[in-house]
């Protein structure tokens, strides 16, 4: 199986093979040593971070800039990742939490709308498409530390660990950050004032 | 309102995103090559020029489609400098900056050199209109005018 391809199995939950995880630091520290070898670790990866921006922002457009942004990023940080046991789309998607919140505060009005992504989304009923956007809307007013540790375990399906090991954080924090997450996002959704 | 009805608006916000696929293209080739590029240079000129760079490659994909857009290209700031040399000839051309060194649109470098009966004022640190710099060589040349080599 090629490297490509290993990747390209790796489970969507997060967790990867031993033969895809040994591949892949291969290939992080190719990059690391010269740039120009970060083309398959951004062609294995580029689906999921641009999947995951896209639940956050709702529009496709940008998504796709947020993604650019990302992988500029960790190409130029790239020597500053340290494989211990956190897989790089977990580094991956920190970076594009960071860059979601950011785009976010710079298009507070454009964020806070409930806004519908009509090109992409016209395969869904109405109703739940305008509750996504509603739903998306209230995730992106909360604190930026809420909006990712709901956004890496119940989007992207990261575990209690990958998401503390993402964040820099234990279980413990990260349990008790989720139930602080719940809480102020249900408020939110109620148009209640926040705590 | 009791707990079920908070717990339930919660998991159908977060069920209704979770439930959010991107369908697009598995990967840009605008980006990837914008990427490539960037590390292809050893010192990019600055992180904005990178973004806009990056921004390019998305807007060229969007916009013209893959067919007929042009690749990406990295943006610079070019100044327009003009020069008098010894035997009466007056010159100028658009250069930008790179790397400390002063690059034309075809890609060669300039380099000024300093008449030996120059003003001591005429080699060192010059400042162009938007604070900008530039150093000219203070050492003696024997050419008098600017020379333009292939970089």
């Amino acid at each position: 199986m090629s490297t490509l391809a290993a990747i390209a199995f790796a489970r969507s939950d997060g967790t990867q093979s031993r033969v895809a995880q040994d591949d892949e630091a291969a290939m992080i520290e190719r990059a690391k040593a010269d740039s120009r070898a970060f083309g398959p670790l951004y062609r294995a990866h580029y689906r999921a971070i641009v999947g995951a921006i896209y639940r956050r922002v709702g529009d496709g457009h940008a998504a796709e800039d947020l993604a650019a942004e990302v992988f500029l990023t960790a190409m130029r940080k790239l020597d500053t990742f340290e494989q211990r046991g956190v897989p790089l789309r977990c580094w991956l998607l920190r970076i594009a939490m960071r860059q979601v919140a950011l785009w976010a505060r710079r298009n507070k009005r454009r964020a806070t709308t409930a806004r519908l992504d009509n090109d992409r989304a016209a395969d869904a009923p109405p109703s739940d498409r305008e509750a996504a956007a509603r739903a998306r809307a209230a995730l992106l007013t909360l604190p930026e530390r809420h909006q990712a540790v709901l956004a890496l375990h119940y989007l992207e399906g990261l575990d209690l660990r990958q998401v503390g090991a993402t964040l820099g954080c234990g279980e413990k924090a990260v349990k008790s950050r989720l139930f602080r997450a719940r809480e102020a996002l249900r408020r939110r959704l109620e148009k209640e004032p926040d705590r | 309102m009791n707990q079920n009805t908070r717990v339930d608006s919660v998991e159908r916000a977060l069920q209704l995103l979770r439930s959010e696929q991107w369908t697009g293209p598995d990967g840009n080739p605008k980006i990837e090559e914008a990427l490539m590029r960037i590390a292809s240079t050893n010192k990019t000129p600055d992180r904005a020029v990178a973004r806009k760079t990056l921004y390019l490659a998305v807007g060229a994909a969007f916009l013209l489609g893959a067919a007929g857009a042009s690749g990406a290209r990295a943006i610079y700031d070019y100044y327009t400098i003009g020069w008098h040399s010894s035997d009466g000839s007056d010159f100028a051309a658009d250069v930008r900056l790179e790397n400390g060194q002063m690059i034309t649109r075809d890609g060669r470098s300039v380099v000024f050199h300093a008449q030996e009966d120059a003003a001591p004022k005429e080699a060192g640190a010059h400042k162009l209109p938007d604070g900008a710099t530039f150093t000219t060589k203070g050492e003696s040349a024997p050419a008098p005018a600017p020379d333009a080599t292939p970089k």
